[in-house]
């Protein structure tokens, strides 16, 4: 229990340290901005009791705000996320391994799987995160191909942290 | 009652879920009304000093362009020192002191935070009140204008970067000395736009692009950028011009708040011209 605590309390530092000082500073372009500190979110044990969910993601949220000039938009998204994890894993996965301290990740869900499932809530995550950052739906299209470029680069990049973590713990 | 308590036991998930996005709206509408009034004064101590740490480690890596921009920013000035003019004639001139009263100081600063993917883009400096920063004063860098400073706090400011779709930035066109406005997009860090120039102004590719006092944040003729496009707006007769920024907004490190101290004896001119108008009308 205590090591599972330490183990999450990690990654969340981690992710949280990774995103600041690596992929913030990605410029590739303004389309292009890629949060991959929501995969602590996807990433869970499928027997995470909701209300942690939710406030972790609270917590996830509140910590990314602290480190942006405007408060808000990263609390409501990843709250809106982590609420909807839960249907999205009753509706997809079986009912054996929803009570299991199992982790939704490409080699318990499938590569195929599990892309549609980080698919489905990166979009929800980075559809909030973008319009409530622009704060108005003037460039309404400008906004939502900056929605749909920077959920490809953070798919992209979960799916290299998948492969890359898989393939360890294969081996050892 | 029984029931109620029951109910909300049941959904429990649901309430929290709802109270948490309260929690972020109220905390988004608050901010947004009020500019991001407090909330840097929350987080600035924390998260600016943990940047401060990164900064101190990845600031090595460019160290080299930084020397570079300052030293040809050095040789820029002391071409305007008196020394470097060869003097003309005999006659002498007697140099009063009161002749000259500085207008602009300048506080040099570094960039502690720095963003160009948003559409809103903000920078935060290391120096803030007790530094004599002020709200609204420019900032400027070895290579343009950066900005303006929009929130202040003893020991960091929050500047509005020029790549900010709520930034308006006086300029002119140098050659012409016509004014416009220098907007942003949103779409590319390296070009912004310069609208409201008069199709009849000669314009042409190439033309540079500098501040103006009519602000009263920069000082007269700061280089903002080069023109790249012209393209014309039939309903405005007016140009929509594109200009390639001078200042690299990727990989900003020193950077100079411009403190004008003349500037509230400009806003309040310009305040009185305003309100004699105003009576004019009214007669």
């Amino acid at each position: 229990m205590i090591i599972d605590i330490l183990n999450y309390l990690t990654r969340f530092i981690l992710l949280v340290f990774f995103q600041i000082v690596i992929v913030n500073n990605i410029d590739l372009s303004t389309y292009v901005n890629p949060y991959i500190y929501v995969v602590f979110i996807i990433g869970l044990p499928y027997n995470t009791k909701p209300w942690i969910v939710l406030v972790l993601s609270l917590l996830l949220g509140m910590t990314m705000d602290s480190f942006s000039s405007l408060p808000g938009p990263h609390i409501a998204a990843t709250v809106l996320m982590g609420y909807f994890r839960r249907f999205y894993l009753i509706f997809s996965t079986n009912k054996d391994d929803l009570s299991t301290k199992i982790e939704p990740s490409i080699s318990t869900k499938g590569p195929i799987g599990f892309l549609v499932y980080a698919l489905i809530m990166v979009f929800i995550h980075h559809f909030v995160l973008f319009y409530l950052e622009a704060f108005s739906f003037n460039q309404f299209f400008s906004t939502l191909a900056r929605v749909f470029f920077s959920t490809i680069f953070t798919i992209l990049l979960i799916g290299l942290g998948q492969l890359l973590f898989y393939r360890i713990a294969k081996k050892a | 009652m029984k029931n109620l308590i029951f109910f909300i036991y049941k959904y429990y998930v649901f309430f929290m879920f709802l109270a948490f996005e309260v929690f972020a709206l109220i905390v988004l509408f608050r901010f947004n009304n009020y500019q991001q009034a407090s909330f840097l004064n929350y987080t600035a101590s924390t998260s600016s000093s943990i940047y401060n740490a990164i900064n101190s480690t990845t600031g090595y890596f460019n160290l080299k362009t930084l020397n570079d921009s300052l030293q040809a920013e050095n040789s820029r000035l002391r071409s305007q020192l008196l020394q470097s003019y060869y003097q003309h004639g005999y006659t002498t001139t007697t140099v009063n002191d009161t002749q000259y009263k500085q207008q602009y100081v300048y506080i040099s600063a570094q960039v502690v935070n720095n963003s160009i993917s948003k559409k809103n883009n903000f920078i935060t400096i290391d120096k803030g009140s007790l530094h004599g920063v002020k709200r609204f004063d420019g900032v400027i860098c070895p290579n343009g204008v950066v900005g303006i400073v929009w929130q202040v706090t003893p020991y960091y400011s929050l500047i509005q970067s020029v790549l900010n779709s709520k930034s308006n930035t006086g300029a002119k066109i140098k050659k012409t000395g016509d004014i416009g406005t220098v907007t942003w997009d949103g779409s590319n860090a390296l070009f912004a736009q310069l609208s409201n120039v008069n199709t009849y102004v000669p314009v042409a590719i190439g033309d540079e692009v500098v501040s103006t006092t009519q602000s009263a944040s920069y000082p007269e003729e700061i280089p903002i950028g080069k023109i790249v496009n012209i393209d014309r707006n039939p309903e405005k007769n007016a140009y929509d011009i594109t200009i390639l920024v001078h200042t690299p907004f990727s990989r900003l490190k020193n950077v100079y708040v411009v403190r004008n101290l003349f500037k509230e004896s400009q806003q309040s001119a310009e305040v009185k011209v305003l309100e004699e108008e105003a009576k004019d009308h009214d007669n």
